[in-house]
């Protein structure tokens, strides 16, 4: 599968274990690419750390996908807050039950038919 | 002055061996049959369509529409999502403004049904974002799925708080020859139908639809009998991704057009007598009413348990059964709205009669989860 610059640049530091995004000048953090700060403009950016945990701002568990999703429902697709930035990201082999607002997570990749990558939150332990 | 001077509508439901040019042909046809222009009148044709690349092979719908219309007329398409038609009356609006034109005919068209589920949920996700949503498995519906969750968090709605919206709907398409459904529905058929994603089950979802919506614009410059104009309009943007948002909850881009047509159009929300609202799920027509300055923010899921909403309440909202129970073709949902409005206005649509001294209407519709937005304002102007 072609790489999505950024995008795939993304995974890959999360997938090390050192999550990084790109933040402007001025401290504004966006996820990649971001030509220009929709904030305050600014047009020069560097890779920064990012935390590695977060908690659950919303979630829903999905029951009716399209393909390739659809061989693994029911899972979660959640937005999680990492301090300064917010991603969304799949919780695989979900139990609704086990699933609330504000619970806290973990960052990782999940790999779906070997050669799909997904941004993964796990349930932190 | 842009004046409504004719409307139509294909029937909306399932016709999967209906191209999508046939669709269109037969909403264009009534359109510029009860108006009073003819077809040699028409100088530009604006046409919403999403995902004929998708279901049809076919891009460049433009000219195959227009052709299919019996219409030479330079015809482009515009695209913005489930908002397409409504930003192709948008354009409409502003090139007889200028006086660049006279007479327009625009409309949107959609066929979904002769592909698969699977094939028409993955091309409707199309309209969030890929990279960060998508590829997280994100479907369209479960992206209004957690500003669902979110909101109902934050503001203590109940599941069966939001299900009142489709009830209303669907007892308000019962009257509707054109709708996809024609049934009335109760809090259990809500709650125990299948799970699409949570808190979602089906009646909570728009279905998936095929159908097209025409209307004729033109100017004062064209002798005209109808009494009804679009005299506002606005369009507004947000990020693509909830995730960029600042409120998951909160949809600025229907905030920004609802803003600007009422400007425009010199109203406030107190002058409506009559909305149509972009209801692709049942939280969207929550959000819809507080964005556009109906409802305060974090009030709006009262509105239709409380019967404020349906047809015999003080502002009845989607009184065609709004997209859950009318159907939603998507490229055509914006000018469907416009073709509701009129026909209520007018006093040609089956529930003209419950708004009977309605002046007027407001339409507001939504692309993706509200990445952009366009609303309208028509009204009576003798």
């Amino acid at each position: 599968m072609t790489r999505n610059r950024g995008f795939d640049d993304f995974l890959d530091y999360v997938e090390d274990g050192e999550p990084m995004v790109i933040q402007c000048s001025n401290g504004h953090k966006h996820t990649p690419p971001q030509t220009r700060c929709r904030i305050c403009g600014d047009d020069d950016f560097e890779w920064i750390e990012i935390s590695n945990s977060g908690e659950i701002v919303t979630y829903t568990v999905t029951y009716v996908a399209s393909h390739p999703f659809s061989e693994i429902t029911p899972y979660a697709v959640v937005i999680a807050d990492m301090e300064d930035i917010r991603l969304t990201g799949i919780m695989p082999d979900i139990d609704n039950k086990n699933l609330e607002i504000g619970t806290e997570i973990t960052l990782g990749v999940y790999y779906l038919n070997d050669d799909k990558r997904v941004l993964r939150f796990d349930e932190m332990k | 002055m842009v004046r409504v001077s004719g409307t139509g509508l294909t029937d909306f439901g399932e016709y999967p061996e209906i191209t999508s040019r046939e669709l269109f042909g037969i909403a264009a046809n009534e359109a510029i049959k009860n108006s009073d222009v003819s077809p040699t009148e028409i100088e530009e044709i604006f046409i919403g369509n999403f995902m004929g690349e998708l279901t049809e092979n076919q891009g460049h719908m433009g000219p195959i529409l227009a052709d299919a219309s019996g219409v030479h007329a330079p015809a482009t398409r515009y695209e913005s999502a489930c908002a397409s038609s409504a930003a192709a009356v948008r354009q409409a609006v502003r090139l007889i403004r200028t006086g660049e034109i006279d007479v327009a005919l625009v409309g949107g068209v959609e066929r979904m049904n002769n592909v698969s589920t699977s094939e028409a949920t993955a091309g409707l996700a199309s309209a969030a974002d890929a990279l960060w949503e998508v590829n997280a498995g994100l479907t369209f519906p479960g992206a209004y799925a957690l500003m669902a969750r979110k909101y109902m968090q934050e503001y203590g709605a109940s599941r069966e708080d939001l299900a009142h919206v489709a009830i209303k709907n669907h007892e308000h398409a019962l009257a509707n020859e054109h709708a996809q459904y024609r049934e009335k529905i109760n809090i259990d058929d809500v709650v125990d139908a299948p799970m699409v994603c949570t808190p979602f089950g089906l009646y909570e979802c728009s279905p998936i639809t095929d159908g097209a919506s025409a209307i004729i614009l033109t100017s004062d410059e064209i002798e005209n009998s109808s009494e009804i104009s679009i005299t506002g309009s606005g369009q507004g943007v947000d990020d693509m991704a909830l995730q960029k948002r600042d409120k998951i909850t909160e949809t600025p881009a229907a905030e920004e057009a609802a803003a600007e047509a009422f400007e425009d159009a010199e109203r406030t929300p107190q002058d409506i007598d009559v909305v149509e609202v972009h209801d692709c799920f049942t939280i969207a027509e929550v959000l819809a009413l507080e964005a556009s300055g109906f409802y305060e923010i974090g009030e709006g899921f009262k509105a239709a348990r409380d019967g404020e909403t349906h047809m015999d309440g003080e502002l009845p909202v989607n009184l065609s059964g709004g997209l859950k129970a009318k159907g939603h073709p998507v490229g055509a949902t914006g000018a469907a709205q416009i073709v509701s409005l009129t026909r209520i206005l007018n006093g040609s649509h089956p529930r003209s009669d419950k708004v009977s001294d309605a002046q007027v209407g407001f339409a507001h519709n939504a692309g993706g989860t509200v990445a952009s937005c366009v609303s309208h304002i028509v009204e009576v102007v003798e």
